[in-house]
């Protein structure tokens, strides 16, 4: 079978004592018999199926052992979802889904157990962490939209709100905050979550903010706690738990003024960044995706966002180095500040007042360097 | 004029049903391939048993014939405890790397169907048969897909290390020919709605709208939907829709038009603190009423002639703390239910979490909610 052949196979370490023993007794080379040990196909790092030695089932017939072949998690009564087909020497057995680390299967056949086999810990499962918390600013507005948690491997869905604490002034832990949405937002990697903070709360005259007030209080100290007990894809949790403190600030009730930031242009010839200024902390994510660097023609200059100063700093570095000319940045409107103010409307849009919609897609600031 | 019209449809309408039997017998312009879903948010039944399979990694729809057609008037009231274990072990893992991420009944078949998000990311739609769960081969099926990828314009391709816009489905349905699909974004704060026509093609253009609805006071909010239903009344189609700050949205199907703003009408106001989860319609002598099943609350009845009689939309501001506004529902005396759907006409099928830890399916007779 094309898996087969496609797979990088690894043998348990008893199949490879064995192959040892064979190498050093001398007898055996040569000789392409099988070790009579169960095995697994491993796919970067992921266990797809189990091979299972066929001269364990002695006599039975291969039809008998493809229908009636039964692997079990140790201790359990219903068997794992998966086909059995018979490979060469082997019976393998292909899960619905890969075989969990460090767990032990029963191979059965008619209720006899045949072999067994423990699945050993993946590198995977290791290096689990969180390796930045946005707005990573000390001061937010008291209308805090929402907080990114980046980490460092894919992490297990569903599991934010039992693994994220918010504490005031280092002694209440404050509930009702995050907007517990179902499915989670992530990232497709299951690198990234946005929490938000409950719109419903942040938004005046709404229902959920005059019942329980603002979820963040101007001049309170807190601190956002994530747990270690969350765990990575892989099934292990965190080494240590981490945490971001900050105070609230003053209501933020203006939307991000794109002409009033500072364009620091580089010289040309120079592979050195271009910084933008933007006189307020805005949103780290939107940040790296809103916005683009044009030339004259409207060619898309390539290179990588980042952001510095606490989100108040916008830094391009060119894949190449600058030439002399003009330039464009444009910014798509729905770049927002950390209240979710965007560059058109005010997140808690008032519809009795006109003036306060932009209706632009994209706003421009034009630049050179020379 | 009429005369004329049928007369020069019909070698239109021969050449289309020509067509139909040649393309072997699908309607609905399925090809047999393998369906590489990557995550699955949401699930939901179309017509002739096509399951429709909302994956938010791969930003992809998916509608897998299940050639589970054969009809049941009645179903079996169906009672498993410990589902959740029972189907860890049928996946070969254990209860806390598997999540149950969405529910849904064929109501042809009345069979139950799983999504399952497993922890190391591999997602498995599973039925369930007598006590044993089988799983839905997505290999070598006849299927068809398409894309739902927010395209940010020209620079999608870049290579400045930006992704496509990100978005999590959050709910999907099929009414009336149409998949309709809710999303949430990972970064600006919004959401999409789309209206997709099934059978599927290449050249559609996705009918993407604005939804918004009028909250009370002076604030129009654009909060994502989480959950939503389609039910007629009055001779009119409606999508009725709930949001993540919970109030209850009424929008006429025939409104929705590609690219157009649409303003639902508020009927109610639920509560904050609390998300919606499922809707499902049942009907008791002559009366429709609709049952919610929430994050914080218990499942709610909401009778549709109320929703039908409340004219306008909800803007008085509610004085009263504490206090729903808008129309009135029951409060049914069941917590913590993450998923709801019809099992029949008579029964509902509720996946609930008990004050015991446990997770169990169960069915109740409709009649005693209604």
């Amino acid at each position: 079978m094309a898996l087969k052949q496609k797979k990088i196979v690894q043998r348990t370490s008893y199949a490879f004592a064995w192959l040892v023993f064979l190498f050093i007794m001398g007898g055996c080379k040569g000789d392409k018999r099988k070790p009579s040990t169960t095995y697994i196909i491993y796919e970067d790092s992921t266990a797809l199926a189990m091979m299972i030695p066929r001269e364990l089932f002695k006599e039975v017939p291969d039809e008998m052992i493809i229908d009636s072949l039964r692997v079990y998690v140790k201790g359990a009564t219903v068997p794992v979802l998966g086909t059995a087909t018979i490979e060469n020497d082997d019976v393998m057995f292909e899960p619905v889904v890969p075989l969990t680390a460090e767990m032990s299967y029963e191979v059965k056949l008619q209720g006899e157990l045949i072999t067994t086999l423990s699945v050993p810990p993946t590198e995977k499962m290791y290096k689990s962490g969180v390796t930045a918390i946005y707005p990573s600013a000390e001061i937010v507005p008291e209308n805090l939209l929402k907080f990114y948690i980046v980490f460092a491997q894919p992490m297990q869905e569903g599991y934010a709100f039992e693994n994220i604490i918010l504490l005031r002034n280092d002694r209440d832990t404050v509930t009702g905050v995050f907007l517990d949405l179902q499915p989670e937002l992530w990232n497709s990697e299951r690198t990234i979550l946005t929490l938000w903070l409950d719109p419903g709360r942040i938004k005046r005259d709404l229902q959920p903010n005059k019942k329980m007030g603002n979820p963040l209080q101007q001049g309170d100290r807190y601190r956002l706690l994530i747990k270690k007990d969350w765990r990575n894809a892989g099934g292990k949790n965190m080494e240590t738990n981490y945490h971001k403190e900050f105070k609230v600030g003053p209501r933020d009730s203006l939307v991000p003024d794109h002409r009033v930031w500072m364009i620091l242009p580089p010289e040309a010839g120079s592979p050195e960044p271009l910084y933008v200024d933007m006189k307020e902390s805005l949103d780290y994510i939107l940040l790296k995706n809103a916005v683009r660097i044009k030339d004259k023609s409207g060619k898309t200059i390539q290179g990588v966002f980042d952001t510095k100063r606490e989100e108040t700093r916008l830094v391009f570095t060119p894949s190449e180095v600058w030439k002399a000319g003009d330039y464009i940045m444009e910014i798509e409107n729905r770049l927002e500040d950390l209240a979710g103010n965007n560059l058109n409307r005010l997140f808690d849009k008032d519809i009795t007042k006109k003036d306060n919609v932009g209706s632009q897609e994209v706003y421009r600031r034009y630049f050179s360097i020379k | 004029m009429k005369k004329l019209l049928y007369f020069s449809l019909a070698p239109v309408a021969f050449v289309l049903l020509l067509g139909a039997s040649l393309s072997n017998k699908n309607p609905y312009g399925m090809k047999r391939g393998t369906a590489s879903v990557q995550s699955i948010s949401a699930i939901s039944f179309g017509p002739e048993g096509i399951l429709f399979i909302g994956d938010s990694k791969s930003a992809t729809v998916f509608a897998v014939d299940t050639k589970d057609k054969t009809a049941v008037e009645k179903a079996t009231a169906v009672e498993v405890k410990d589902i959740d274990k029972k189907i860890a072990a049928a996946l070969g893992t254990e209860t806390k790397n598997i999540r149950i991420q969405d529910m849904a009944v064929n109501p042809i078949s009345k069979k139950i169907y799983f999504a399952v998000q497993v922890v190391d990311g591999t997602p498995v739609v599973l039925t369930l048969n007598g006590d044993k769960f089988e799983s839905v081969n997505l290999k070598d099926i006849v299927f068809s897909q398409s894309s739902i990828a927010n395209v940010p314009g020209e620079d999608a391709k870049d290579k400045n290390g930006r992704s496509l816009r990100e978005q999590v489905i959050s709910d999907l349905n099929y009414a009336d020919g149409s998949v309709m699909l809710s999303g949430i974004s990972n970064q600006e704060f919004g959401s999409t709605f789309r209206k997709i026509a099934f059978p599927f093609s290449d050249k559609q253009q996705h009918s993407t709208l604005e939804i918004y609805h009028t909250a009370h006071g002076r604030y129009e909010t654009s909060a994502p939907i989480r959950t939503f239903t389609t039910a007629e009344f009055n001779g009119k189609k409606y999508i009725v829709a709930s949001y993540t700050c919970t109030p209850l949205v009424l929008f006429p199907m025939d409104e929705l038009q590609p690219g157009k703003h649409v303003k639902g009408r508020t009927v109610a106001e639920l509560g904050g603190g609390n998300s919606p989860i499922d809707m499902v319609t049942l009907q008791k002598d002559g009366i429709t009423s609709l049952l919610m099943a929430n994050t914080n609350r218990p499942v709610m009845r909401i009778n549709y002639d109320d929703i039908k009689s409340f004219e306008g939309t909800l803007t008085e501001h509610v004085k009263e703390s504490y206090k729903t506004a808008g129309i009135g529902y029951v409060s049914i005396p069941v917590v913590n239910v993450l998923q709801m759907d019809k099992l029949d006409e008579t029964q509902v099928l509720v996946l609930q979490r008990k004050a015991t830890g446990d997770l169990d399916l169960w069915t109740v007779k409709a009649d005693r909610w209604l």
